[in-house]
């Protein structure tokens, strides 16, 4: 038992390994957390599949051996004992027990084993008499199935633990061994993949994933093995004809199923389901369960605004979710990977400040009451968001995420891009406010206003006549706000400020700001003359809002060249075609290991609650009658048990009639 | 002829006023009169929910109802006191409810009047009770140390105990109810996240308490089994105020189904008594050292309490928050002056076979439900996740937990390990339990994010 006590902390020792350490992760990630010699170390001891590496497995066999020959050793000795009454003890060998009573009776040893055998009958035992002369020799028991206990509950562990391994990764791993399969790596068409690459369709015993779009059909799993995957056919072909998922006000999902045909590709024919998340399909000896869902390859319509350059017309693109599309030469003939259209998205417009200290007063009201309350949250769906990436002009890759519709924030419609360089950085975003048809045509013509160098001398002349009298003030002026609104163009304030010292910073960005805002304000101007647009009001509340718009987007365009794209896409419109994501398996040890589950519960009750009492009463005949000498074992002994015999012990003495010698 | 009442000399013979039965009957024998009433009146309830309600409940729902008359009845003639508590909080739910619906229809209800009905307001809605239980739980753990010099103190924390089950027990059927007022899709049992199994487990183990404290007759255990349940009510106190987390969230769809009702209660019945054993563990060691005059023999007790009271602040130590420093603070003290008392209070103790045999049954009783718990979770993992077994962190430390108690049970089954070590091994037993419970939602991610802090 030592030996199974130290595997059994080995596996605890493991297991608690592979919990702190994220399993089954692609190698790079733990190259990245361990650097690449302590890679090499653990991946020697395959700590990344921890629970399927050869030598956890071999302590788990270890561990069923052990029991095994645990159970079959003591087995046979623990039915014998529990069959047998033990009556052939010898009366005298009594007086060894520590529980044991002596009692006069004026019974005859005839009667007294009637009574006696009454009493204990009551209590709840069993007994048999052996006559020895003219004694009697009355053993009973009870409670014989507390052995039964031990021997199903460490049947059980075995049972379960083999149980366990049918349904492991062993069957699969074991088939790519004897059968020679290659797992596939990289992107291959179902048709294309070889026969090495495919396991058996009689295959007992797998665990496979199944991604189906929205009105397509699949017979095919896909079982990951080792770095690669393995096709695996299925008898029985499924077509989603619908997938569904509902979702509570708060934006988290509330339900999904998927409305499936299931067409058996033996006899061809089909019924419909739904599979749930807690109701599986099941048919011929398979399982589908709805396990997640991911976007089928919706397709996508975008505008693609320049931002760099004077050219402030989009142009257009096209694509798929999961696909990739170029952008035009114009922009740089880059290759955009689409990776990601969410139709709702649910944000918390509230506040977000840091909670405010509050008196404890009112902490404590706030939370009596219904378990109900009223947020300072504000959820809104604000709609559509597609997540792209694209390689930046530094080389690097970087995610993007655009929401299809303007955010009002702070009470102004904003068009929001963010952007991350991985996906463990949370998404910087570029705020771009709405003109006023709810675009952003007005802004990315300002920004190319901005970009022409004719249009900001004009309009840096035109700041010059209005603020500065003529003359020489008016020519200093002029060349200030050219050259400021170049630096600016360029590199935003950080380019203004860059050159300047670290104390005349905020000095000249006190200069600065002003100068550019009211520059831009010109620039702004001039470009809708330009454009033929109608003339900005001088005053009220739409003036008001023309120049809140204004200073947006100064705050944009000084961001902007911190925008690591060559342009902003903007979706137009889309048709998304959801997709199912279903795990399909085929367990065959599952009926096993509920077995194993089911004597290990009975087990481990009747080992704890049914109590195993041995009693003997050895009557032989006295002078006054019979004088009986008692004693009650039991193999665990705790104070209930000393109690049990307490009253026992009265029993018999009342039955008796007398008192102790 | 046999009796099998106690006869009074026999009774003198047990220790005094203990029983088995935990109440006044002193041994179970069969179902009286009351315990047919007391399943009448369940069965009664259970067909009425039946016929006015019944097309709101699918198969297993209606199955799980018929069960729990059963399952209830049979708890109340285990033991009389859980009636009396299922009837009052039943009653006071029933009273709640219909104080929410302001027009007498149950089926609707209106939540805002919990801030105009009185009764609402203070004492029934699902928050008031829940936070007089906690309030409740504080003062018993005052009034039990207290209890070590004065008998009517330690009486009024069994009084204050048992007002506190009912509290939060109350709390939790209403929370219920509240739930289902917030959308049709909303209302669940309150079992799903960290916030309402920390009022489930400290209920737990309350009850448990109480019983072990009627049936070995003594109060003195019962500071000690509260400290636990204390710290419970400060981690759910801070919850609250820190993170809201006392609003009621809506389900994922993993946890929508009648599985949750079975296999969330199993754990904490299991996660509750281990608390309660480790808990007997310390006074165990506290009046084994009761004669001890160096502080040397003390020093493994004083860190082991110590670590205890410093896992929330290794599991918060993202922010050092001042709550978690005073805890930790304020537990090292506690468990300090406890063992500078030891004399006193290890003369108030019950013997130590007593504290031995309680360790054993709550571990028994503890494992077993374990076993059926994690057996459950693996047969609605199979439903739901597609396999009943995957190594997630959750899973993977259930299974360390129950290893380390079978290992203890072994230990006492199989070599008779008794004494101070069996009372070591129980009491960093908590810790690995509170990992489990706590540090996996915390810390390791994977398939059982429910809680995450």
């Amino acid at each position: 038992m030592r030996f199974a006590i130290s595997l059994l902390v080995f596996i605890c020792v493991a297991s608690l390994i592979g919990t702190v350490l994220p399993q089954n992760q692609a190698s790079n990630t733990y190259i990245d957390q361990f650097g690449p010699f302590w890679f090499a170390v653990f991946d020697q001891f395959s700590i990344w599949h921890i629970y399927n590496s050869p030598w956890f497995l071999l302590i788990m066999a270890f561990l069923v051996v052990s029991t095994t020959l645990c159970v079959m050793r003591n087995t046979p000795k623990m039915l014998r004992d529990m069959r047998t009454f033990r009556e052939y003890v010898r009366g005298s060998s009594l007086k060894a027990f520590h529980h044991k009573v002596d009692v006069d009776s004026a019974l005859s040893p005839d009667q007294a084993v009637e009574q006696v055998g009454a009493l204990l009958r009551r209590q709840g035992f069993r007994y048999r008499v052996r006559a020895d002369g003219d004694s009697r020799m009355v053993a009973a028991k009870k409670g014989a199935a507390n052995r039964l206990g031990y021997i199903f509950a460490h049947v059980a562990i075995v049972v379960i633990c083999l149980g366990g391994l049918l349904d492991s990764e062993l069957p699969v791993r074991l088939q790519v061994w004897l059968f020679d399969k290659q797992p596939v790596v990289g992107n291959m068409l179902i048709s294309d993949v070889p026969e090495s690459g495919r396991l058996s369709a009689r295959n007992p015993s797998f665990r496979a994933n199944m991604l189906i779009p929205d009105g397509k059909q699949s017979s095919m799993g896909i079982v990951s093995s080792g770095q690669g995957v393995l096709l695996q056919p299925l008898p029985f072909a499924i077509r989603l004809k619908k997938f569904y998922v509902e979702y509570y006000d708060t934006g988290m999902p509330s339900d999904f199923r998927s409305d499936v045909t299931v067409t058996d590709l033996a006899t061809g024919k089909s019924f419909d389901q739904t599979i749930k998340v807690n109701e599986p399909l099941r048919y011929k000896g398979v399982t589908v369960y709805q396990s997640s869902f991911d976007d089928g390859g919706s397709t996508l319509q975008l505008k693609a605004w320049p931002l760099s350059g004077t050219e402030s017309q989009p142009l257009d693109l096209s694509g798929a979710v999961g696909g990739n599309a170029r952008l035009p030469a114009a922009l740089g003939a880059q290759t955009v990977d689409y990776t990601g259209l969410r139709v709702i998205n649910v944000e918390n417009m509230g506040g977000n400040g840091d909670p405010q200290p509050v008196d404890l007063i009112r902490d404590v009201a706030a939370v009596t009451g219904s378990a109900v309350r009223p947020r300072s949250d504000d959820l809104r769906n604000v709609g559509p968001s597609v997540q792209y990436r694209l390689v930046g002009a530094d080389g690097q890759a970087h995610e993007f995420t655009q929401y299809m519709l303007p955010v009002r924030i702070d009470d102004f419609p904003m068009f929001l891009l963010g952007t991350r360089n991985t996906a463990a950085e949370p998404y910087r975003y570029l705020r771009i406010p709405a003109d006023d048809q709810g675009t952003m045509r007005e802004f990315m013509q300002l920004r190319a206003a901005l970009a022409d160098p004719e249009l900001r001398d004009q309009a840096a002349r035109r700041f010059a006549e209005r603020n500065a009298p003529a003359g020489e003030q008016r020519d200093l002026m002029f060349q200030a706000a050219q050259g400021a609104l170049r630096t600016f163009s360029q590199r935003g304030f950080n380019g203004i400020i860059d050159s300047a010292p670290q104390d005349q910073r905020e000095k000249i960005l006190n200069f600065a700001v002003p100068m550019i805002q009211l520059s831009l304000q010109e620039l702004r101007l001039l470009m809708r003359e330009r454009q033929h647009l109608p003339a900005l009001p001088d005053s009220g509340p739409q003036a008001e809002h023309e120049a809140q718009w204004l200073r947006l987007s100064v705050l944009a365009l000084a961001s902007l060249p911190d925008y690591p794209a060559p342009a902003a896409l903007q979706l137009s419109s889309f048709h998304q075609i959801q997709a199912s994501v279903f795990q399909v398996a085929r367990s065959p040890g599952k009926n096993t290991v509920y077995l194993g589950c089911l004597l290990l519960v009975l087990g481990v009750f009747s080992m704890f609650y049914i109590r195993e009492r041995r009693v003997w009463v050895w009557i032989r005949p006295s002078d006054a009658g019979s004088s009986w000498l008692a004693a009650m074992t039991t193999q665990r002994r705790n104070l209930d048990f000393n109690h049990e015999f307490e009253r026992l012990r009265d029993a018999l003495r009342r039955l008796g009639g007398s008192h102790d010698n | 002829m046999t009796t099998d009442i106690l006869t009074p000399d026999a009774a003198a013979l047990w220790a005094r006023d203990m029983n088995t039965s935990g109440d006044r009957r002193g041994r179970r024998g069969r179902p009286d009169w009351t315990d047919f009433a007391f399943f009448l009146l369940l069965a009664v309830g259970a067909g009425h929910v039946l016929t006015s309600y019944g097309q709101f409940m699918d198969y297993y729902e209606k199955l799980i109802l018929i069960c729990a008359v059963g399952l209830f009845s049979w708890l109340g003639w285990l033991w009389r006191p859980m009636r009396v508590l299922m009837i009052t909080a039943g009653a006071s739910a029933l009273l709640a409810i219909w104080l929410y619906s302001p027009t007498g229809a149950l089926l609707q209800g209106d939540l805002s009047r919990a801030e105009s009905n009185f009764l609402l307001k203070y004492l029934l809605s699902s928050q008031s009770a829940i936070l007089w239980m906690c309030a409740l739980f504080v003062l018993a753990t005052v009034c039990y140390w207290i209890g070590f010099a004065s008998k009517t103190a330690a009486w009024l924390g069994t009084v204050l105990t048992w007002g506190a089950v009912y509290a939060g027990l109350t709390g939790l059927l209403v929370r219920w109810r509240e739930g289902h007022l917030m959308g049709p899709d909303i209302g669940h049992i309150p079992v799903s996240n960290l916030y309402e199994v920390f009022v489930l487990m400290s209920l737990i183990t309350a009850l448990f308490y109480l019983y072990y404290e009627r049936r070995y007759a003594t109060r003195a255990l019962g500071g000690f089994v509260l400290l636990v349940i204390s710290s419970l009510v400060v981690f759910l106190l801070w919850y609250s105020f820190a993170r809201d987390a006392y609003q009621i969230q809506p389900l994922v769809p993993a946890l929508k189904s009648w599985w949750m009702k079975l296999h969330v209660p199993a754990n904490f019945i299991g996660y509750g008594t281990f608390s309660l054993a480790a808990m007997v563990g310390f006074a165990y060691l506290v009046k084994s050292h009761g004669e001890t005059r160096t502080w040397k023999p003390l020093i493994p007790v004083f860190l082991l309490g110590a670590v205890l009271c410093a896992e929330p602040l290794v599991f918060g130590s993202r922010e050092l928050s001042a709550t978690w420093m005073l805890y930790f603070g304020i537990g090292a003290l506690i468990v300090g002056t406890i063992l500078a008392f030891r004399a006193p209070i290890a003369q108030r103790l019950p013997s130590l076979e007593l504290l031995d045999d309680i360790m054993y049954r709550a571990i028994a009783v503890g494992f077993a439900f374990f076993t059926v718990a994690t057996i459950l979770g693996a047969l609605w993992a199979a439903d739901a996740w597609g396999t009943y077994w995957q190594w997630d962190p959750k899973e993977t430390w259930a299974l360390i937990v129950w290893l380390n108690y079978a290992a203890w049970l072994h230990m006492r089954l199989m070599k008779g390990l008794r004494g101070s070590m069996a009372a070591y091994w129980a009491l960093s037993g908590l810790l690995v339990t509170s990992f489990a419970f706590l540090g996996v939602n915390m810390f390791l991610s994977g398939l059982h994010s429910y809680g995450a802090l």
